[in-house]
């Protein structure tokens, strides 16, 4: 596993650059033939459903576990080679925050980062404050809610003073206050100090709000990526209901207009079509649906959501080993 | 040369967070226990032994007129570091390392800037520093215990085949002497444990799994034992993995076999290492 001297990680603006990584188990390819770039500041959203390759990806970045082939670079260097010097700068939370519950809150901050470097008390305090366990620094984590593992988990990730942060679905098992919370933090993190974060999830709407850019990987292999603005904006549709489904599908046809799919509007409780096209075509459909006489109860634009697209990408193959498809 | 200082500093700071881990979990605390009442229960033995209308014969007398402090923490010395001891440290290694990986804990760990071979000799040095805390423990409390109850020092009465097997004598152990071997006992008695402790690391990291890496090296180690004992197993005793681990009872000859002592360390030592070479590597190797 050589460095490749051509990635784009010579761009000092990427900070974790992956080359066609490949890792198997037991013969089935958990991540196959992966490129990723994530550049600095960003809040890179790596998006698929469970038993895609996420977590393999994100522990192979970190050296938890050795690719069968591929390379790694994190700030421009090997991870295989300056794994040591790389992670002074690398927090994660994998898989679920593992954090010791017979140490308080503190007491874990202070004993696992000084690992990497000794951090004065008042920054230790600020960090818990930062994530809102101000107030719970000296109470045993054993005694705490999975949000405020959670919480103290980024902590920790946070600390001594990295630069990029790995989060493997870090709203698993919180309630919606939990899930706002996190989000609010993520978008704190980056906005205020600057910081990388690479966020794994299959949740979207999480996904969507927060990332910049998104990379969807399904069944080890990468099947988009694109800035969350494009994602959703090349993929618009109208929407139209019309009285009388049949005249509506008979115009459509003569008119060379691509339905897309159909579906039932409760609201109107009547055959609703989605039709290619953005929200400059609007207007001219509704023009020509009026000359020729097809009566319509609504016609606008269908933004769809990336729960939408991931699903559509990533497809419903029914019984797939691993994953939640059914 | 900065490297290795480095390298040095992480394994200190590693090592120092494992320590403190170990004495906050309520689970270290129970090898004290078990320990004192060991001690607790010996004493009780004897006491009841020497009051007891066998006094009359010729043990009894002996006990009575033989036991003291030195004595009695050579005594029970023999049942906890065949049976109680290395099922403490056992368990809790085979807790502290394949526990912490199944459990996610390793991973936290290792997402720092340190090696595996630091997080594993991390964990070996601390399970060394607990054994020998352990056998501190005992020392003091039974050389308390029986120095209150039976005196503080004097003669010790040896019983060889209990120490030495088949074939050595009972013989009276100077005073002088006493004090000097009661303690190179127990410090080697430590080095036995240690080795013990890696063989459960190594289990540990090969199976990952903390009910498997606990159950696997006690059945080895009592097996052992068991074969060990029994007759007509000569040709395979020398290969047993118990054979050479009580380099301690040596010291208890009334004169030291220093060549066996050095023989059996010199094996005990290569076993050691080979546990902590296949531990390295194989969780040098395995996925976190």
């Amino acid at each position: 596993m050589s460095s490749h001297p051509d990635t784009a990680a010579a761009d000092k603006d990427i900070v974790l650059s992956v080359r066609n990584l490949t890792k198997a188990y037991g013969g089935v390819a958990a991540v196959s033939s992966l490129d990723l770039d994530v550049k600095s500041g960003e809040i890179f959203g790596f998006l698929g459903p469970n038993g895609a390759g996420k977590t393999t990806l994100i522990k192979s970045v970190l050296g938890l576990t050795t690719p069968d082939q591929g390379a790694i670079e994190v700030f421009g260097k090997s991870i295989f080679s300056h794994r040591r010097e790389i992670m002074r700068d690398v927090g994660a939370v994998v898989e679920a925050p593992c954090l010791f519950p017979d140490f308080t809150a503190f007491e874990n901050l202070r004993y696992i980062t000084r690992l990497s470097a000794e951090i004065p008390v008042q920054k230790l305090k600020d960090t818990l404050d930062l994530v809102g366990l101000a107030n719970a620094g000296k109470k045993r984590v054993g005694a705490f809610s999975y949000g405020m593992k959670q919480r103290l988990g980024i902590a920790q990730a946070l600390l001594p003073a990295n630069k990029l942060i790995f989060l493997d679905e870090p709203t698993n098992g919180l309630d919606p206050h939990g899930i706002v919370g996190v989000r609010n933090l993520i978008r704190k993190l980056r906005c205020e100090l600057g910081i990388t974060i690479f966020l794994s999830s299959h949740l979207l709407s999480e996904v969507q709000q927060v990332c910049d850019r998104v990379a969807i990987i399904d069944r080890g292999v990468k099947i988009c990526e694109s800035h969350v603005k494009d994602l959703l904006s090349g993929r618009e549709l109208v929407e139209i209901v019309a009285r009388d489904p049949k005249d509506f599908a008979k115009f459509a046809k003569k008119e060379h207009i691509e339905i897309v799919k159909e579906g039932r509007s409760q609201k109107f409780e009547n055959t609703v079509f989605m039709v290619k096209g953005c929200v400059e075509d609007v207007p001219g459909y509704a023009r020509r649906l009026s000359a020729a006489n097809i009566d319509i109860f609504h016609i606008s634009i269908h933004q769809p959501t990336l729960e939408e697209i991931f699903v559509e990408l990533t497809g419903k193959d029914v019984g797939a080993s691993g994953s939640d498809r059914f | 040369m900065l490297n290795l200082l480095a390298r040095m500093s992480g394994l200190l700071a590693l090592t120092d967070f494992e320590i403190r881990k170990l004495f906050r979990r309520k689970l270290a605390h129970t090898g004290i226990i078990v320990s004192l009442f060991l001690t607790v229960l010996s004493a009780l033995g004897i006491a009841m032994r020497m009051n007891s209308k066998h006094n009359e014969k010729m043990l009894g007398r002996l006990v009575s007129e033989m036991m003291n402090g030195f004595a009695f923490s050579e005594t029970v010395l023999l049942p906890a570091i065949y049976m109680l001891l290395p099922m403490v440290v056992g368990i809790f290694s085979a807790i502290s390392f394949a526990g912490e990986l199944q459990g996610g804990f390793l991973r936290t760990v290792a997402i720092r800037p340190v090696s595996r071979l630091q997080i594993f000799f991390s964990k070996f040095i601390t399970m060394s520093v607990y054994s020998y805390i352990l056998l501190f423990i005992l020392l003091v409390v039974s050389y308390i215990t029986g120095s209150l109850l039976f005196g503080p020092s004097g003669d010790i009465i040896v019983f060889g085949p209990a120490f030495l097997g088949h074939g050595a004598k009972i013989f009276i152990m100077p005073a002088e002497v006493a004090f000097q071997r009661l303690l190179l006992s127990y410090i080697f008695a430590g080095y036995s444990l240690i080795s013990l402790s890696a063989m459960f690391l190594m289990f540990s990291a090969v199976f990952k799994k903390t009910a498997i890496a606990t159950v696997i090296p006690l059945g080895i180690y009592y097996t052992s034992y068991i074969l060990d004992a029994l007759p007509f197993m000569e040709s395979l005793q020398r290969f047993l993995p118990t054979r050479y681990l009580m380099v301690w009872k040596y010291v208890m000859a009334e004169n030291i076999a220093w060549e066996s002592m050095l023989h059996d360390g010199a094996i005990l030592s290569l076993y050691t290492l080979a546990y902590l070479a296949v531990g390295a590597i194989v969780f040098s190797q395995s996925e976190l």
